[in-house]
């Protein structure tokens, strides 16, 4: 397992080393506000995690930035567009894993990955070769001709990754990647995350499980739909004067 | 191009693979067609009545022979009394009751003008007025044997007396058989089905399981997975129909006159409305619950005013015009035409332009509303 080092927070934050760029967005659905006034920079090639409850606004920020959701106010970019008028040149530069598995369970396994490497417009063999690559760590051609809904939620989650890396996305979203998974798998899937972070790919991760926060190089609270901490894991623990992300989670919450 | 072809195929692939799927788009149909070509039938023989004879005479027992001895009536029951007529009408066991009175043969000889009472279940309009349609031919006919006897007493009568013979011919269905009539009508509601109720549960049901949202993150855009849920729901209605159309020839004998090129070119102009309309629907609900609802009122709707069992001609006014707006009302009238007479594009193309004009604004109007980022 080799953990990246996080990116050098000397390095000058011009808008080229920035990958997501997030300025007063806001979403409101009727009365509710879901996401409250939030601003904050994804550098590239670093792993950003949203931590939080449900309900905390984490996915809600996740569909407005992948162009699902319409923002009802604040500016923002990602991968150099614009979230307001540029959402579908956004989906050229991103790789999306939803919180539910979301792949067609009657489709084999080699299916599916054929059919979304189709639908991102890579040729056959163009595919044939990622998934000979991606292979290497993910293992999925063992299982290649099983129907999806076969697979243990282990497998079904990595295919799931590899689908949304089949295209080389240089900015991956992944919204509670490891829900449901034994801590083995887990454990298996950020070694993952962090050898594509290592890669130079910038991965935008929510989860409400604190172990995986320390996974992160930077990590964002969020809160009823605030931001109401974001720091590195080290310096959030420093500042709590605590060694758990959860005692110090459960502390601002409690605030 | 190529994304939607890799779309296609794997609705295609889905579809086979789901042999309930198979079923309900192969073999219902077929048992629809079955079953729906003998029992939808507007041929209405053998119906009970029920003859209370007060007169026998010879002339009343002629009346009796000529109600008995027909295909269209089958005599229940010969009652004495007028007593018993009113439970055979309503427990349905007689659709008409013909009452003969007392001296009728008598005051038939002596010029006077004798009443018979004719008593019919009205329960079901359709079936008690195609009754007293026959009763009344049965008379017409029973009164012109009678006055034709007079007149053969009585060569005044001979001089001063017309008849009018009318010589009638039923083109195109000479048979008036209505299998011809209704198998053209089920084969549309079958299309409509397939292209309008799958696409409409295909997108929604890809909306439950978070599979569209996956495709919504990709940069294809809605009008390539527009085509992409369309084109095999397209392909798989046309299949059904050719299946549909042979099983009507080889089983049924319906003789197809017109052109199959032109059958088929009018069969997209109204898949197009049918699957647009399927598109529009899955805007509006948001579980595959909700899509078959929706699918299966408009299928009524389409049904109840598309001339299929009511005539159009007899609808009001504002009936007539919301039918104006049934894409199925033009496609029925185009499968009949085109089957028992023939018709080509010079007959056809007012239901054609029809048919264009709605398929063309329900798709713009589904693809404005078919959105990749909900706001």
């Amino acid at each position: 397992m080799t953990r990246p080092s996080p990116p050098d927070p000397s390095v000058d934050l011009t808008k080229n080393g920035l990958a997501v760029t997030v300025r007063n967005l806001s979403r409101r659905f009727g009365e509710f506000v879901a996401v409250d006034d939030i601003s904050f920079d994804v550098k590239k090639g670093e792993i950003f995690g949203f931590l939080g409850a449900n309900g905390a606004g984490k996915t809600t920020t996740i569909r407005m930035l992948t162009g699902l959701l319409e923002p009802s106010s604040g500016e923002g970019q990602v991968g150099g567009f614009d979230i307001h008028k540029d959402y579908e040149k956004i989906k050229t530069r991103i790789g999306y894993m939803s919180q539910k598995f979301s792949l067609y369970d009657d489709l084999k396994v080699v299916e599916n990955l054929y059919f979304f490497g189709g639908i991102y417009g890579l040729s056959r063999e163009h595919i044939r070769m990622r998934v000979a690559e991606l292979d290497q760590s993910l293992n999925l051609l063992a299982v290649a001709d099983r129907k999806t809904m076969s697979l243990p939620l282990g497998f079904k989650q990595r295919l799931a990754l590899a689908c949304a890396i089949l295209h080389k996305p240089p900015i991956l979203f992944l919204d509670e990647p490891t829900g449901g998974v034994d801590p083995i798998a887990r454990r298996y899937f950020w070694d993952l995350i962090s050898t594509l972070a290592g890669d130079g790919t910038t991965v935008f991760v929510t989860t409400h499980y604190m172990d995986e926060a320390e996974y992160c190089h930077r990590l964002s609270i969020m809160y009823k739909g605030k931001i109401i901490e974001m720091d590195s894991p080290s310096a959030i623990k420093k500042k709590y004067n605590s060694v758990s992300i959860e005692d110090i989670f459960i502390k601002l919450v409690d605030r | 191009m190529g994304k939607v072809f890799h779309l296609v195929k794997k609705e295609l692939k889905q579809v086979m693979r789901d042999p309930n799927m198979l079923r309900v788009i192969f073999i219902v149909p077929m048992i629809q067609l079955l079953v729906l070509g003998y029992a939808i039938t507007t041929d209405i023989k053998n119906l009970n009545i029920l003859i209370c004879d007060f007169d026998r005479s010879e002339i009343s027992r002629d009346l009796v022979d000529r109600f008995s001895h027909t295909e269209y009536f089958t005599l229940k029951e010969y009652a004495a009394s007028h007593g018993n007529i009113e439970s055979y009408l309503f427990r349905g066991k007689v659709v008409l009751a013909l009452v003969i009175p007392e001296n009728f043969g008598k005051d038939l000889e002596t010029l006077k003008q004798p009443e018979v009472q004719v008593l019919l279940d009205g329960q079901n309009s359709n079936t008690s007025a195609v009754a007293l349609g026959y009763a009344n031919r049965i008379f017409l006919q029973f009164m012109q044997d009678t006055l034709e006897k007079k007149i053969a007493r009585s060569p005044y009568l001979a001089r001063s007396v017309h008849f009018i013979e009318p010589v009638t011919r039923t083109w195109y269905n000479p048979e008036l058989k209505s299998v011809y009539y209704m198998i053209p009508g089920i084969i549309s509601i079958l299309l409509t089905i397939i292209t309008m109720l799958l696409t409409s549960l295909a997108i929604v049901k890809e909306r439950e399981i978070g599979t569209l949202e996956q495709l919504m993150v990709t940069p294809i855009t809605s009008g390539q997975i527009i085509a992409g849920k369309t084109i095999p729901f397209a392909c798989l209605g046309f299949i059904e129909m050719s299946v549909a159309m042979t099983f009507g020839v080889l089983w049924f004998k319906i003789p197809i006159v017109g052109s199959l090129p032109l059958l088929v070119f009018l069969a997209a102009t109204f898949i197009l409305a049918t699957l647009g309309l399927g598109i529009f629907i899955s805007t509006l609900v948001n579980t595959q619950q909700q899509a078959l609802f929706m699918s299966w009122s408009f299928l009524v709707t389409f049904i109840l005013l598309s001339g299929f069992f009511y005539p159009i001609e007899n609808m009001p006014e504002w009936v007539k015009t919301i039918t104006l707006f049934n894409p199925l009302r033009y496609f029925i009238e185009i499968l009949r035409e085109l089957f028992l007479k023939g018709a080509g594009i010079n007959v056809l193309w007012p239901e054609l332009a029809s048919l264009l004009t709605i398929g063309v604004s329900i798709f713009i109007l589904a693809t404005l509303r078919f959105h990749k980022r909900n706001t």
